[in-house]
């Protein structure tokens, strides 16, 4: 294996237009969580320091110091995480849609936009966390004032890091907690030179995380090759009918939870509505409405469900019987033969 | 103590603070310090993010309005999920199944219990942690080395010293096992409402979990598990704040405001909700946690409807252009009242990103919510306290609340949890304090963690008594209507939380979301009103023994954050009239100004 | 890209509506009130109830997963 580094710094920026819930999601986490790999308690790693507001014991200036430095390359390999869309800072003149810390001269906000124009090239690797970092999200939506986007849209598609990786996707609105984690546990391996390099797909999202769809991961799917759908959500049945998209959107949220196996969505009742997807929200709005292939798949799979839940049925009842030889007669009849062969 | 050496008389230190950490969302702190008179003279707060909710929102379906506006905020999102379904329920003339509105308490109280945890613990305890006391206070920390922990026989701590290294950040073992919980309590979240932060099965009308034996055992035994934590927290609490009295006399003067405090109710009483605007009165009186509005130490009104047409949206020092001659969409009320044009009803936002100016403004990206009072005719600035305050404060007076587990008393609110693995039963009584200050928003965090845990276990009772009947029933159907209005009042986990929202041609009008931030941390609005930050950081004396050269602004920071801000919503203040400046070394600048 | 000044903002030619993804009449939704009657399993009362049997969680044998005791509540799996 190639060598690797010893030490990586984790420089997390939210300030994209964020609500700061991939911050928040990733101390849900458990597979590993944060403060495991912050303590150094998972083996083969580099040493790990996280720079990342929620969580972080210096304010204002201080903080701001190891981003100053990382800009003029004066701290090693880091990790940049970027949270929240990325504005269009062209169209609003002289304002600013977002901003990080101020420009010592000028006492000016610096945009996010800035940062990301210098921290992104020095950067060992860029993730982005959640789906507006990775593909613009909700405040990208149909007739939205800021003009955002994804980090890809932003940097390009084509865009390597330091190290030669493209941009790593996390997405999911938020991220599910553990989803995130081992994503970065896998560019720490990379770092140290023990793992190659990341598996992403042409959406840029980890394979192994994103690379079944929901309805493929999940625990009702079963109600849908049996044609017996929820008609409304006071049903425990598949919901493709009443809103949701499993099967189109790649996620594996129903396969796992959301949180040490408990919780999730459409596996709990709640439609997919694909936050994990690029074309999210406005491909998917009105989330309550019926998908349009939904109507289509269920109407062709209805005489095949109807039939193979009646054959289920019988031998189901065939199942649900013990043999006659379990009684309480005085003779044995369980074909015990000592000489049998 | 340690002085500013050249600063004289009358001459002040610019020092900012920005990004303010550990909070969430982005907010930037400018102050002008006198150290001769250890005082802060003047603040200014910035919030330097816009992302356009009611703008965007127009135009689309109703039913995704719980949705989207769940993306408001990544650690209460479902709080305004919650209130959009109120709203919602309002609008399409529905109200939730009784079983649903259990899960609905049962989620909210465990998002309370986690997200205040998460927030005490983990973010607020770092400025009350070992290693900030040796930086800001050495003398403060020799006091807490031999100063022993009153409630030592509960929480497990000998000394103060001993609680404070155990809020070191990652290393000390109270940090460390908050973590813990706030995982435990978001997996309660997750049985609940699918995922977290932003829900899942929450839909207009009910839920869609569904509602077996299981999901509520699975809910209890947890809930269990952090009631035992939860009875530790309150005397450890109690134990730290009324050392900093005992310690530092004179710090009940830290972000001490006048008393102005609002609270929009949290926890329907499914027998009584029926989300109708006309019995709207009724029905909030019946909420878990009681609405309403404290001026001076007075309950003035406990009415949702009183407090809705009070509502007015000011500009003041904001990126915003005027809407006064734009379109009226509610004209009065369902009840026939009159509604002002400056009610977030007939709201229009219109952006207008440029250049920020801290000394002559605009500078941000918010606006000024206040509250008329009809008796007085002022515009009131009220505040949250960070949420738990204005909910206890406001309970306790209103002497409404009344079950087993949580009951007002009329000057306090008295809390029992039951008994767990390492504790018997166990009563707690919050007491209405002599201020609203920085160590009582602390307090009653801590406090209300106790409030939410309690109900959660009245709200798990009612919850299997449904399931003893049968009674699953979590969703109810609707249509959406063509033209409606609808009102949602809730309380965020920072506090008063509203979402007002217009149907026209089936399509939403208008939203607006008034989450706790814009209230606590409005700037100066057009009549000249200062906005509770003001009130809390102008004339806050300073205990910290740091000179300008490495000062931290510890009291400064602790009153920033005992508000629990959040800002996805934005901030902004600015306070108080400046003396003479002197623009002098700021280390936190990192560069050198000119001399006097 | 025809460019013009609105409020501030630089526009250009829209790609899209405010209200595209909004509701298109006919489409089927999941809060409709008519889709109650055909759900297996759920009978709704006249008083607003809801009445449940085993057929809410099973297409296979519903009648013999319903409890056999008539004081017991019918509750049938997540």
């Amino acid at each position: 294996m190639a060598n690797g580094v010893e030490e990586v710094s984790i420089l997390w920026i939210s300030e994209g237009m964020s609500c700061d819930g991939d911050t928040v999601s990733m101390t849900a986490a458990s597979q590993p969580s944060i403060e495991e790999v912050v303590l150094g308690l998972v083996p083969g790693i580099p040493k790990v320091r996280l720079y990342n507001k929620v969580l972080a014991y210096e304010t204002g200036e201080d903080y701001l110091q190891v981003f100053r430095k990382a800009a003029n390359d004066e701290i090693g390999p880091f990790v940049l995480v970027i949270e929240g869309s990325i504005p269009n800072e062209k169209i609003n003149g002289d304002g600013y849609w977002t901003s990080f810390g101020n420009d010592p001269e000028t006492g000016q906000p610096i945009t996010l936009n800035e940062w990301i124009d210098v921290l992104a090239p020095k950067a060992w690797a860029v993730v982005a966390a959640g789906t507006c970092a990775a593909y613009g999200g909700i405040h990208a939506m149909a007739g939205n004032p800021t003009g955002c986007m994804g980090l890809a849209d932003y940097l390009g598609w084509d865009f390597r890091s330091r190290a030669g990786i493209p941009i790593v996707n996390v997405p999911g609105c938020p991220i599910q907690p553990d989803n995130f984690m081992e994503t970065l546990l896998w560019l720490l391996y990379q770092a140290a030179g023990r793992n190659p390099m990341i598996p992403l797909d042409d959406q840029l999202r980890p394979t192994w995380l994103f690379g079944k769809t929901v309805h493929e991961g999940c625990d009702r799917a079963g109600y849908y090759e049996q044609s017996d759908f929820a008609e409304d959500y006071n049903s425990p049945k598949c919901q493709v009918k009443i809103g949701c998209w499993g099967p189109v959107v790649n996620c594996n949220v129903p396969k796992r939870g959301w949180m040490s196996g408990i919780g999730g969505c459409p596996n709990v009742g709640g439609i997919c509505i694909a936050c994990t997807m690029p074309g999210f929200p406005d491909r998917f709005m009105p989330f309550m409405d019926q998908p349009p292939g939904a109507m289509f798949s269920a109407a062709l799979g209805k005489p095949y469900g109807v039939l193979v839940r009646a054959l289920r049925g019988l031998t189901n009842r065939t199942a649900n019987k013990e043999p006659k030889w379990h009684h309480n007669r005085d003779a044995l009849t369980s074909g015990y033969d000592p000489y049998a062969h | 103590m340690a002085m500013a050496s050249s600063a004289g008389p009358g001459e002040l230190v610019e020092m900012s603070w920005d990004p303010v950490t550990r909070i969430v969302g982005n907010l930037g702190i400018h102050t002008k310090i006198d150290f001769a008179n250890r005082r802060v003279v003047e603040c200014k707060a910035t919030s330097s993010v816009f992302r356009g909710y009611s703008v965007f929102m127009r135009g689309k379906d109703p039913r995704d309005a719980h949705f989207i506006t769940s993306r408001i905020c990544g650690i209460c999102g479902d709080n305004h999920a919650t209130c959009s379904v109120y709203a919602q329920n309002m609008a399409y003339g529905i109200k939730t199944p009784v079983m649903a509105e259990w899960i609905y308490n049962l989620g909210e109280a465990a998002e309370y219990m986690f997200d205040h945890s998460l927030f005490q613990d983990n973010l607020v305890f770092v400025d009350f942690c070992e290693r900030m006391v040796r930086e800001t206070n050495p003398s403060l920390w020799a006091k807490a080395e031999k100063t022993e922990a009153k409630h030592a026989d509960i929480h497990g701590f000998r000394t103060i010293a001993d609680i404070m290294r155990a809020f070191n950040p990652f290393t000390g073992e109270y940090y460390k096992a908050a973590l813990e919980m706030s995982r435990l309590t978001r997996e309660m979240f997750c049985l609940m409402e699918g995922r977290h932060v932003h829900p899942s099965t929450l839909y207009p009308g009910g839920v869609g979990t569904v509602a077996t034996p299981q999901v509520f055992t699975d809910y209890l035994s947890r809930l269990l598990r952090f009631a035992d934590f939860a009875k530790k927290a309150i005397p450890l609490n109690d134990d730290v704040f009324d050392f900093f009295y005992e310690a530092m006399p004179g710090y009940e003067e830290v972000g001490r405001r006048r008393i102005l405090l609002g609270c929009w109710g949290a926890f329907q009483d499914p027998e009584v909700v029926d989300y109708r605007y006309e019995t709207m009165s009724e029905w909030g009186r019946r909420m878990f946690v009681t609405p309403g509005i404290v001026v001076d130490g007075e309950l003035v009104t406990t009415d949702l409807v009183e407090i809705n047409l009070g509502m007015r949206i000011l500009l003041g020092n904001s990126y915003y252009d005027d809407w006064q001659n734009g379109q009226v969409f509610v004209s009065h009320d369902p009840l026939g009242n009159p509604v002002d044009p400056r009610h977030p009803w007939n709201q229009t936002t219109i952006p207008k990103p440029q250049r920020r100016d801290l000394e002559k403004g605009p500078y941000s990206w918010v606006m000024s919510p206040r509250w008329y009072d009809e008796r007085t005719g002022e515009y009131l600035a009220l505040d949250t306290g960070g949420g738990p305050l204005a909910r206890l404060w406001v309970t306790a007076l209103a002497n409404l609340v009344d079950t087993p587990f949580v009951k007002a008393t009329g000057k306090s609110v008295r809390i029992c949890l039951p008994k767990t693995a390492t504790l018997p039963e166990m009563e707690f009584e919050w007491k209405v304090p002599p201020w609203s200050n920085t160590i009582e928003r602390d307090r009653a965090r801590a406090y209300f963690i106790g409030y939410a845990t309690a109900m959660a276990f009245y709200f798990v009772e009612r919850a299997m008594d449904c399931i003893r009947r049968g009674d699953v029933r979590t969703f109810q159907d609707f249509e959406v209507p063509d033209e409606a209005i609808g009102v949602g009042f809730h309380e965020a986990v920072r506090g008063v939380l509203s979402h007002h929202l217009v149907i026209q041609k089936g399509r939403i009008a208008n939203y607006h979301p008034y989450p706790p931030t814009p209230w606590n941390a409005s700037p100066r609005d057009v009549f000249g009103t200062p906005g509770p930050y003001e009130d809390a950081v102008q004339g806050l004396p300073l205990f910290e023994e740091n000179g300008p050269e490495n000062f931290k602004g510890i009291d400064i920071m602790r009153t920033v954050r005992s508000f629990d801000p959040c800002l996805p919503c934005g901030v902004h203040m600015f306070l108080g009239n400046g003396k003479t400046l002197r623009r002098t070394h700021s280390p936190l600048l990192g560069q050198v100004g000119e001399g006097a | 890209m025809r460019k013009k000044t609105f409020f501030n903002l630089r526009v250009g030619r829209p790609h899209t509506s405010p209200t595209k993804p909004s509701h298109v009449p006919g489409v089927p939704m999941g809060n409709d009130p008519g889709r109650y009657p055909r759900t297996a399993g759920m009978r709704r009362t006249g008083d607003g109830r809801l009445l449940v049997n085993a057929r809410r969680s099973t297409g296979i044998n519903a009648r013999r997963r319903n409890p056999i005791d008539p004081n017991s509540p019918h509750l049938s799996p997540p």
